[in-house]
């Protein structure tokens, strides 16, 4: 963003919009909901073709096959695309928002219906090993409960393990940022453990800690611990000497520097420090709960597997992926509000 | 008038071994309570090092400073310092900046009201909750003018507080900043290579000479304020500090080249 002279001002609309750079025009945005349409009436009419497959014997007999939910799903996408127009008529952010976005949204309804063809129609693509968007679709309201508890499982773990493992590099990231000593002595085994993927200690940690949830969120604690306090303890170094030396002369005391110069410099690396944890806690727990758990989503990705029941691994990929992006959504939104005063940070 | 601060027999050399540079080499100056002092001179003849060592961000190897005849031995906020880039939190709200001071003194919850203040006496009234990235060079070189003096430093040290800015912002803040040592009967020491600055500004204008550096000559101003920029004798003294300029550069390069 151009500094502003004037503060709190909305910038006057430039000419061409770097941001929303797609069509402004809504035809996009009309082809979209079309193509929802389409891909709903692609289900409906066209008779699936079942080259001689057997349920039971090809695949499990209890495949969900009903149609009902997918059919509702695409029904609602392109009714709620279809309410929002008229609401975007009068909030021009949103309706340049929807516009840009519109070709991606109608590259997803034609993909969703070139993927129920080839799988629930024609069969090309067969089960177990390649369900359908109506199977998995049919699947997880039905076992809505049980899958619940399993989300339920990660989520236990993974927050314990980001929180413990957050407050545990922040506090080391200081003092390795701020005390020669600890740079010292900590500094170069941060270094070394920090390129050991988490998931490589599994074997020593769950023989280490007992009971299971403990070693698991030991494992995540690694994860995360280390690349914040790395990230922590590179922002506190990176603050211009200018800054330091300008505190003083303001009568800034050593605890003063630490707290109100050093900490806030090393904001924007936190931030970045907790997106990468994120991530390489996420997976390490997909990992680690494949490898050995009795619950979480890793657990039942690989248990489902087992039973040759791949509607119900695709179906826990996306609801691992609903969720991680929620995650990703909520760090975004607390990140943009604690670095604001970041140039070019503002609205992204 | 007496002596506000004393710098006496001052040397300071960066480096070591055959790489060394005496950037300072037994420069004595004595600049009294109130006054306003500018010190103007080519690049690398030692100013800002000189006035490091007043702000005691630095120290010499040789010679002594002082301030009201205590020695000075590090930094405090009884000098404030403005830089060149302004060195602004870039965290931190204007109000929060300029509020800096007050809050490492301990002292923000009896003296909160004077941020406003002084936000007003740099006139960034409305731009309270503006981040430094939202500010002209100009308006930054403004909050870190009232960073400092919100602490009612015994001297203000400017270090080319205007040098990145452009011609009219420039004057803009000269004079802005003369208001301001009149209005609050401050000590100033200024760092500047714009000779029109100096004089604008200054009781007196302590020219540098460099390799080594030291004092060239130290001239009194002596015109009526307020100053026109177009006064005869404004002219007259601007002419003979650029001669004396001149002649300061052209004596130190040959004799004096590492
Ligand atoms: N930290 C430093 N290390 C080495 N040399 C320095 C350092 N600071 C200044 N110098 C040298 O000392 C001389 C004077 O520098 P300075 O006081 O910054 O000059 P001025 O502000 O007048 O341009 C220059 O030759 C410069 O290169
Ligand atoms: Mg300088």
């Amino acid at each position: 963003m151009p500094s502003a002279k004037t503060p709190h001002k909305a910038l006057a609309s430039p000419v061409s919009d770097p941001r929303f750079w797609k069509p402004h025009s809504g035809v996009w945005y009309a082809l979209a909901i079309l193509a929802f349409l389409a891909a709903l009436a692609a289900n409906v009419l066209i008779p699936a073709n079942i080259p001689g497959l057997l349920p039971g014997k090809d695949f499990s007999s209890d495949y969900p096959v009903d149609p009902t939910n997918y059919r509702i799903l695409l029904g609602a996408m392109a009714l709620f695309l279809a309410l929002l127009w008229p609401l975007a008529h009068f909030l021009p952010r949103l309706r340049q928002r929807l516009f840009h976005k519109a070709q991606f949204i109608f590259a997803g309804a034609l993909a969703l219906a070139v993927w129920d063809i080839l799988t629930s129609k024609l069969f090309i693509l067969k089960p177990p090993y390649f369900p359908g968007p109506v199977n998995i679709i049919a699947y997880i309201p039905t076992n809505w409960e049980n899958l619940l508890t399993h989300i339920a499982a990660s989520s236990q773990l993974f927050i314990a393990g980001m929180v413990l493992g957050t407050l545990a590099g922040i506090v080391t990231g200081i003092l390795i940022g701020w005390y020669k000593q600890w740079f010292y002595w900590l500094f170069p085994i941060l270094k070394f453990t920090g390129v050991i993927p988490a998931t490589a200690w599994m074997p020593i940690v769950t023989v280490a800690l007992k009971p299971a949830p403990v070693a698991m969120t030991f494992l995540l604690v690694i994860a995360s611990w280390f690349v914040i306090s790395f990230m922590m303890c590179q922002g506190m170094q990176s603050t211009p000497r200018a800054l330091y030396e300008v505190s003083e002369t303001l009568g800034a005391s050593r605890s003063f520097l630490l707290f109100h110069v050093a900490i806030p410099n090393a904001l924007p690396s936190i931030f970045t420090g907790i997106s990468t944890a994120t991530s390489m806690s996420f997976l390490t727990l997909v990992a680690a709960e494949m490898m050995g758990a009795t619950a979480g989503l890793g657990y039942f990705i690989n248990y489902s597997k087992a039973f040759n029941k791949y509607y119900q691994v695709y179906a826990a990929i996306i609801i691992m992926f609903l969720v991680f992006s929620i995650l990703l959504a909520l760090i975004d939104l607390i990140r943009n509000r604690a670095l604001r005063w970041q140039k070019g940070l503002v609205q992204q | 008038m007496s002596a506000l601060i004393e710098v006496r027999k001052v040397t300071r050399i960066y480096g070591e071994g055959e790489e060394t540079t005496q950037a300072l080499a037994a420069v004595s100056l004595t600049v009294e309570k109130g006054e306003f002092v500018s010190l103007i001179g080519p690049s690398g003849c030692g100013k800002t090092t000189l006035l490091r060592l007043i702000a005691g961000l630095d120290s010499p190897q040789e010679g002594s400073l002082s301030l009201e005849g205590e020695q000075i031995e590090g930094p405090s906020y009884d000098r404030g310092y403005v830089f060149q880039q302004g060195a602004l939190y870039p965290w931190a709200t204007v109000a929060d900046n300029i509020a800096t001071g007050l809050k490492a003194r301990g002292v923000y919850r009896q003296q909160k009201g004077r941020v406003g203040e002084f936000i007003k006496l740099v006139g960034l009234t409305g731009f309270e909750r503006s981040y430094p990235h939202q500010l002209s060079g100009g308006m930054a070189q403004r909050v870190a003018i009232a960073r400092a003096l919100i602490n009612e430093p015994r001297v203000l040290l400017l270090d080319e507080p205007m040098g990145a800015l452009d011609a009219f912002t420039r004057i803009e803040l000269q004079d802005r900043l003369g208001d301001l040592w009149q209005h609050l009967k401050s000590t100033m020491v200024l760092v500047t290579h714009d000779v029109d600055e100096a004089i604008a500004l200054s009781d007196r204008i302590v020219i540098m000479t460099p390799r080594p550096g030291r004092i060239a000559e130290i001239i009194d101003v002596g015109l009526g304020r307020p100053r026109s920029r177009s006064d005869p004798d404004f002219l007259a003294l601007r002419a003979r500090i650029l001669e004396e300029l001149h002649l300061a550069g052209h004596k130190a390069e040959p004799e004096f080249s590492i």
